[in-house]
């Protein structure tokens, strides 16, 4: 084939500027240490890339989700945990004093350790969070206090004696309100499989539950030693007996019993909290290793091989080298050279 | 009859002239589009010499290019088509890392957006939870308002651009045109060819295939007639140029060049014809990326716009009332062609986002709602929202173009697919559901729009310059959903009536966040959405990205195949300097042989002369 002279040019330019682009295309991939660094570098692995990173961030937020219900979680732990040992204080004291050999006045004594047993009490049971949210109170977080004073029912009982009420129960009077009874705030673990959370929700197993309702753990199922019609927590019982020690009276045995009762309750209530949270480290214990597989996938999708990408580099760069190479001979050689 | 003298000085003439086209070929080694010329050297006419049959020397017959015609003209064809996805490659690549970096883009504000959701929903009765909720939507709004006025800069490039390749090809074609009368005057005069006229037109076309793709007839007076969109469009023939004119399209307000020739004594757009150059790149990028990125990009806001709205409207805020708008919902008028002949602007026809919820059980009224317009039961509530999620799966990546049919009722057409039947027939005053938006005719006075009137929608790209976050107050944000409270205890929440829950309840919060990974978009066949919000967007970044990584799997083959061809030019009408030197020494020594020839007829003389004395 004949060759004219610019071809000489033309080709060992296109040879150049081709490696040129190859080397600037290696040193972006190594530079960012990505394969993948624009859609149209892999058009494919681009919505793979980019649901991964969805699923990556979800996962992160879930257990930023779960981290906060686990707060939540330890702060109402600690609060039970105090309330069970006030409650067993009360009952020690109600075996106590139900023994013949106490004076009157020795049980109104002991009446004033109870009534500060009832003010510990009743305030664990209105206690809130760092955001001032009631933590027995069910949804109603903002309501004044979750156990009222039962005004009404209170009239029978010795002067500064008052029962209290949960908030969902009638006996609240003005603070009554029937939502304090139904509904839970349940935090997002994992993906659901529905989307869809529900009013009435029991939860399922991508979401935990935060709140809970007071009567649902400081009432005592079956409670025997109070009067009719007076709301069934633990604290009223406490009221009961400080009421019948004011009076120099043995307590009931229904009291100790009821006590008794109501710290198993609290009990039960703990170890489901500690299931909700054992469910949270091993939702967060799995979505790490998921996380882990995911990032493996779209490490391998997107990142490229730096082994690979540097020896392409110095292929690259040889190739440039001697096309470059290649031209300044070639540019020397000419027949009007050895005219002379 | 020709003596050695003559001979002698034919030759050196000869030969002269031969050294004189080597040096021509020499001096334009690098001048772009020049084709090597060769004197075609002839014996001249023999005569008789006492009897015998002796040649006359030689001569230079004529000075021709070393040309060939199929060559030139698939040069031209490949430098059309390589033009034209180099300038693809560049516009694309430009748009692909406005609407699709892989970092920092929509998708990262979208996630961000969610994830506030989640926030709120962990802690709803938290300002700094609520807030922040409204923080990333301002955010979104930021990002989609740059990125807005990015594409909306790339349009006006576009159109500037396409106004300039015109003036462009216009030029040629008048600088052609001087050359083909030029070439035919030389043609007519006498017999040599005007080498260099005819390089330099062949140049010309060359630059002009750069701009357009073209195909050129050689005609019979040495004229060349060149005709563009695929051989469709004369754009030069005989004495007629015609020249391409780029003005706004019919829609006035659109903002949008197009391109106009005379066709047949006939005005016609044709910016659809052009296949290749930098014109055809410029109007494939923006129908086949830009448009095509900013619709799909536009179903994924519509949706999240319409889905998170809508889902809004279900909860209830701090205050107990019913939440409101979060984003500003869609809602657009049409723009009407300058070529209507009703007085209709467009003003009164309206798209927007309004499912057929009106027949719906227990209806009292559209969203956001009011306590009068909540619906009868919490289930009717839920149906009704339903609905409108399925509705917004009904969207399309489309633009509307509506046309007055004969009897006065509105066709509907999909403006970038040349099918004739309408997608729809919305009768006159009425309003239609099509593709899951509302075309709203009914504020259309009688009268002021005609047979054969057009209007233009482009609701999905009006998202990206309208999105808007209209929810500013943190108390306002609807946490809450249904109250839980079962009054009838027949354990079912469905047919109570709507009712804010407690306060510390976060349904309402945790279903928005759920939109994240609820599918909402692209329904298929029987009605199932295909996409969550984010696979919008991954899809649109795809076929993005399927774009540049077509253009330059076509840029690499086409660069090929042009230096193929011009490899093939080079290798036969290039100059070759060591042929030349070649030629040079070969056509120097001829002439010094020549000249010895008249010494020798000189000397031959001289002896005859002296032989006599």
């Amino acid at each position: 084939m004949r060759v004219s002279t610019s071809q000489f040019y033309s080709q060992s330019y296109s040879a150049i500027a081709k490696h040129q682009n190859s080397v600037m295309q290696i040193q972006e991939q190594i530079s960012s240490g990505k394969r993948v660094n624009r859609p149209s570098d892999d058009p494919v692995a681009t919505s793979q890339i980019n649901s991964l990173n969805k699923t990556i961030d979800s996962l992160a937020q879930f257990k930023k989700n779960g981290d906060y219900a686990r707060s939540q979680l330890s702060l109402e732990e600690t609060q039970i945990t105090s309330a069970v040992d006030a409650v067993q204080r009360a009952r020690e004291l109600s075996l106590q004093m139900m023994n013949d050999t106490y004076s009157a006045k020795d049980r109104q004594s002991t009446a004033k350790e109870v009534g500060q047993l009832i003010d510990h009490l009743s305030s664990l049971m209105n206690s809130t969070n760092s955001e001032g949210e009631l933590i027995f109170a069910g949804n109603n977080v903002n309501a004044n206090e979750a156990f009222v004073v039962d005004a009404a029912n209170s009239a029978g009982l010795q002067p500064g004696n008052q029962f209290l009420a949960y908030i969902g129960s009638a006996n609240a009077g003005a603070a009554y309100d029937v939502q304090a009874n139904y509904g839970a705030r349940f935090v997002q673990i994992g993906f659901d499989a529905n989307h869809k959370a529900n009013a009435d929700d029991k939860g399922d197993a991508s979401r935990v539950r935060i709140t809970d309702k007071g009567s649902s753990v400081f009432n005592i199922p079956g409670a025997t030693s109070l009067p009719a019609g007076v709301d069934p927590n633990l604290v009223n019982v406490l009221v009961q007996l400080k009421d019948t020690l004011d009076q120099g009276l043995q307590p009931s045995a229904a009291i100790g019993d009821d006590l008794q009762a109501g710290i198993k309750q609290m009990a039960k209530q703990l170890a489901e909290i500690g299931g909700r949270q054992n469910r949270i480290d091993s939702q967060a214990t799995a979505s790490d290793s998921y996380s882990i597989t995911i990032k493996e996938r779209l490490s391998n999708l997107q990142d490229l091989d730096m082994v690979k990408g540097i020896t392409d580099l110095t292929t690259k760069q040889n190739a440039l080298q001697a096309a470059q190479q290649v031209f300044s001979k070639v540019q020397g050689m000419s027949l009007f050279n050895y005219l002379k | 009859m020709a003596d050695l003298l003559t001979i002698g000085s034919n030759a050196t003439n000869t030969f002269q002239r031969a050294i004189q086209v080597t040096s021509n070929n020499v001096a334009n080694v690098s001048t772009d589009g020049y084709t090597r010329q060769r004197a075609d050297i002839t014996s001249n006419y023999a005569g008789y010499l006492g009897g015998l049959m002796t040649g006359g020397g030689s001569s230079v017959s004529s000075v021709q290019r070393v040309y060939a015609d199929y060559i030139q003209n698939q040069l031209v064809t490949a430098n059309s088509l390589k033009s034209r996805y180099d300038e693809q490659l560049s516009l694309s690549k430009q748009v692909e890392g406005v609407v699709s970096s892989n970092d920092g883009g929509v998708q990262t504000y979208l996630q961000n957006l969610f994830d506030a959701f989640q926030g709120a929903a962990n802690n709803p009765t938290s300002t700094a939870s609520r807030q922040q909720v409204i923080d990333q939507s301002t955010n979104l709004q930021t990002m989609l308002g740059n990125m807005s006025t990015v594409l909306t800069d790339t349009q006006n490039q576009t159109n500037k651009q396409i106004s300039s390749l015109t003036d462009e090809i216009n030029n040629r074609l008048d600088s052609i045109y001087q050359l083909n009368k030029e070439v035919a005057k030389t043609q007519t005069n006498g017999g040599q060819p005007p080498n260099e006229l005819l390089d330099q037109r062949d140049q010309a076309i060359m630059e002009l295939s750069k701009f357009v793709d073209i195909k050129t007839f050689p005609q019979d007076d040495g004229q060349v007639s060149i005709y563009t969109g695929n051989g469709k469009f004369p754009m030069l023939t005989g004495n007629t140029v015609t020249h391409l004119q780029a003005a706004r399209s019919e829609f006035t307000n659109e903002n949008r060049t197009e391109i106009y020739m005379d066709v047949g004594g006939e005005r016609k757009m044709v910016s659809d014809q052009f296949q290749h150059g930098q014109l055809g790149a410029v109007l494939d990028f923006r129908t086949n990326m830009l448009d095509k990125s900013m619709d799909q990009l536009g179903v994924t806001l519509n949706g999240l716009v319409a889905g998170t709205n809508w889902q809004h409207y279900q909860g209830y805020d701090i205050n107990g009332d019913a939440g409101q708008n979060v984003f500003k919902p869609l809602n657009m008028n049409a723009l009407a062609s300058s070529n209507n002949t009703g007085p209709e602007d467009g003003s009164n026809i309206a798209v927007n986002f309004t499912p057929a919820i009106t027949a719906m059980a227990g209806y009292n009224g559209q969203p956001p709602y009011t306590p009068a317009t909540q619906p009868a039961t919490y289930g009717d509530k839920e149906a009704i929202l339903n609905k409108a999620n399925s509705t917004i799966g009904d969207f399309q990546a489309r633009e509307y173009e509506v046309r007055v049919n004969a009897a006065g009722n509105y066709d509907v057409y999909d403006r970038n697919s040349a099918s004739s039947t309408p997608l729809a027939t919305v009768p006159f005053g009425t309003a239609a559901e099509i593709d899951g938006l509302n075309f709203d005719f009914t504020s259309v006075a009688a009268g002021t729009v005609s047979t054969g009137d057009k209007f233009l929608l482009k609701p999905h790209q009006q998202i990206l310059s309208d999105f808007q976050s209209v929810l500013t107050d943190p108390d306002k944000l609807a946490t809450r959903g249904q109250s839980p409270n079962d009054t009838n205890a027949n354990n079912n929440l469905l047919d109570e009536l709507p009712s804010p829950a407690a306060i510390g309840d976060n349904v309402n919060m945790a279903n928005m966040a759920n939109l994240a990974d609820k599918k909402l978009l692209y329904s298929d066949a029987s009605g199932n959405p295909s996409m969550t919000i984010l696979d919008g967007y991954s899809k649109m970044s795809s076929s993005v990205g399927g774009y540049v990584q077509g253009t330059q799997t076509q840029l690499t083959a086409q660069e090929n195949v042009f230096k193929q061809i011009s490899d093939r030019r080079e290798s036969m009408s290039g100059v070759s300097l060591d042929e030349e030197a070649a030629n040079l020494v070969k056509y120097q020594q001829a002439y010094q042989a020549s000249a010895q020839i008249i010494q020798t007829s000189q000397s031959l003389f001289q002896t005859l002369i002296g032989s006599m004395r």
